[in-house]
């Protein structure tokens, strides 16, 4: 055999270098691609009436992609959030989120705090074939209206409603119900809630007082809601209307004659409504920051939180980083970032981050969850400036999250297999 | 207490138009800065009282030195009504962000004064309460004040003057420029106090002057620019149309007001106690 020629070597060896180059080659694939990031699009109103609870959630998301970081990364690679402003705008959310697509080449889309955003936000996602997780309520578990790779860890309006009414009827607080709320979509879920939950338990639903969204004098209504009677009434508002409504029925005296529940609340609303406006109001949340003393995640959370921001986390922040690490802990766990993958690897998924133990339902996407009933401290009981309310009771699992079957899907099946 | 609030905010949005034919887009900030100077003066001193006196003299202040630092710029200009509505548009915008980046993103607390809690009396089923006394009572107190220098002082003969015809009074020798920033001042103090006294009711916000400027532009529009009863009239009207409205069918609420204004424009332009001629501009 001819000695091989050195010509010969030299082309052989950069022929082999230039085919390891473009190969499938794993190890040599694994290696280029674990320098680059998993991007998560980030879309929240970072501009607008919701700009500080945008910031707050930011933050949220901040922590949750360092505790992935911190672990390893999604498949050894390291996660980047892209972040975009919404404007508060459904049209600029949608261009953002399209963005963060098609330019960005972002394997996730996160965000939205209000509803059009995550209307516009999973219009683009669905379209796209790219999970979307909103931050805000998840209202859009309605059949027909949602595709497969919506999910939402954040409470829906009837996980939301359920907990407070059946709270309510736990608590035996009284059986003639009524509501005061803004017209729009969002709180006519509620009344819906409400009256469905009241027919279950046999409660009388006296109906609802609408005011319209913007309003800055609730007086004009109040009286309305007294003529009801009722032994509780629920309202249901949000940001600035909730504020200017928790201020006016404390002034209105309607806690004297009836058990008052916000049917949601957040921790900028007590702070800008002020200490002891909130007294005696009972509010759903998604998670407060007391269960730091019972879940050490939560008080670890609520440590790294307050470093960051000097402020304690609200509900929605905290759901917020649930959300963001269990989208990233499941792509990670199926060592994936396929979208139908990630997809039937949430569905069902079983998780406990903050609180107690939960679930993302498979046929809807709902997670399965506990909610939080709360009570309003007078102004001398709070102990520091975010001390507004003491937990009275979880209430949740099952027993809160309307059936798959009420909104339309098959409760055999997951959402990933049914549209 | 919606009327009261948008008659002390809507005099000064229609004066400052009459008089300088400006459509004054940064009103709605006044608004929220009198808000935001009574909370700081609560936090400072403790005192609501002394809020009471202090935002409308500070936030005139901040009217002063607009008017001198910015639309006095502008008049006289080729396009200065055009060029008004811009620049107070953006004075609009970045105002509320200087807001932010001063006292931060989150709404601030703003407690009713102890005196004023709980109610005074009882009407048939319904409760009294002192507070909302209080805001129709002050507004009482000062419109006939305003009646009275509008009416009965130089200032306000050159104000009334000057809204029927500006050229006029300058011709005359009148120094219209002082007038002006007076005026101005003055009109920004109003919405100041107004935002002072609905502060301790509503959400504390930099978003809090939006809403209310657009619904002060109505009652101007449906009152008559430029007159006082007008404004009283039309204050009171649309802010009885909201909360009657609103109690009956809410979702006209919003809708009842605008086509309060297009009648009007439709019917008689001027507003319903407006000059002749004048508004028809």
């Amino acid at each position: 055999m001819r000695p091989t020629s050195r010509r010969t070597m030299l082309k052989t060896l950069a022929g082999a270098g230039a085919v390891t180059a473009v190969s499938g080659f794993p190890f040599v694939n694994r290696l280029a691609l674990g320098q680059q990031a998993v991007k998560v699009g980030v879309v929240v109103p970072q501009t607008g009436p919701m700009a500080l609870e945008a910031q707050e959630m930011l933050a949220a998301t901040q922590i949750a992609v360092e505790d992935i970081n911190a672990a390893g990364g999604v498949m050894g690679r390291k996660v980047e959030t892209v972040i975009r402003d919404s404007e508060f705008k459904p049209e600029v959310a949608k261009r953002k989120a399209t963005e963060l697509i098609e330019v960005e080449k972002a394997a996730f889309l996160v965000g939205a705090i209000v509803g059009f955003e995550g209307i516009a936000m999973a219009e683009v996602g669905c379209k796209n074939d790219v999970i979307v997780c909103f931050f805000g309520q998840n209202f859009l578990t309605v059949k027909g209206k949602m595709c497969k790779y919506q999910f939402g860890n954040n409470l829906t309006p009837y996980q939301t409603a359920a907990a407070a009414a059946n709270f309510v009827n736990e608590q035996k607080m009284g059986k003639k119900w009524h509501m005061l709320a803004n017209n729009y979509s969002w709180p006519q879920m509620f009344e819906r809630a409400y009256s469905l939950v009241a027919k279950q338990v046999g409660a009388e639903w006296t109906g609802v007082t609408w005011a319209p969204l913007g309003t800055r004098d609730f007086l004009p209504f109040l009286p309305k809601v007294a003529a009801a009677k009722a032994d509780v009434v629920f309202i249901t508002t949000w940001a600035a209307d909730q504020v200017a409504c928790a201020k006016q029925v404390q002034e209105f005296g309607l806690a004297r004659q009836a058990r008052v529940i916000h049917s949601i609340t957040e921790l900028t609303f007590a702070e800008a409504a002020g200490a002891g406006v909130y007294e005696n109001f009972y509010s759903g949340m998604p998670w407060y920051w007391h269960l730091k003393d019972k879940f050490p995640a939560a008080k670890r959370y609520y440590d790294r939180h307050m470093a960051l921001r000097k402020r304690a986390p609200g509900g929605y922040t905290a759901s917020t980083y649930s959300t963001v690490r269990l989208l990233l802990e499941t792509a990670n766990e199926v060592k994936s970032l396929e979208t139908d993958k990630v997809t039937r690897a949430l569905e069902g998924r079983k998780f406990q981050h903050l609180k107690g133990p939960e679930q993302i339902r498979a046929c809807d996407h709902v997670n399965i969850q506990d909610v939080y009933l709360c009570k309003g401290k007078a102004a001398g009981a709070m102990k520091d400036a975010w001390d507004f309310f003491d937990i009275v009771q979880g209430v949740g699992g099952e027993t809160s999250a309307e059936s798959c079957e009420g909104e339309g899907f098959d409760p055999k099946k997951p959402l990933s297999q049914q549209i | 207490m919606n009327g009261c609030i948008l008659i002390l905010v809507a005099l000064g949005l229609s004066i400052v138009f009459g008089l300088m034919g400006i459509i004054n887009f940064a009103h709605g900030i006044f608004y929220m800065l009198g808000a935001y100077a009574g909370w700081l003066t609560v936090q400072l001193t403790g005192s609501f009282w002394l809020a009471l006196f202090t935002a409308p003299l500070a936030v005139g202040l901040v009217g002063v030195l607009v008017e001198r630092g910015v639309l006095q710029r502008i008049y006289g200009t080729k396009n200065a009504n055009f060029a008004g509505v811009l620049v107070t548009y953006g004075l609009a915008i970045m105002i509320p962000d200087l807001v932010r980046m001063t006292f931060g993103r989150p709404g601030k607390p703003f407690a009713m004064p102890a005196a004023l809690t709980g109610s005074l009396f009882r009407l048939g089923e319904i409760d009294v309460h002192a507070y909302r006394v209080f805001i129709l009572g002050v507004t009482a107190a000062l419109l006939p004040l305003l009646w009275l220098l509008l009416n009965r002082t130089n200032l306000g003969l050159v104000i009334r003057a000057g809204t029927s015809d500006n050229l006029m009074v300058q011709l005359l020798g009148i120094n219209v420029a002082r007038t002006w920033t007076i005026t101005y001042a003055l009109g920004a103090a109003l919405a100041a106090f107004a935002g002072v006294i609905t502060a301790p009711l509503v959400a504390v916000s930099p978003e809090m002057g939006g809403l209310v400027l657009i619904e002060c532009f109505i009652v101007t529009v449906v009152g008559g620019m430029g007159t006082f009863l007008g404004v009283v009239a039309g204050g009171l009207l649309i802010g009885e149309t909201l909360a009657i409205t609103g109690m009956l069918y809410d979702v006209f609420a919003d809708v009842v007001i605008y086509l309060a204004m297009a009648l009007v424009l439709l019917v008689r332009p001027r507003g319903l106690f407006g000059q002749e001629g004048m508004s028809e501009e």
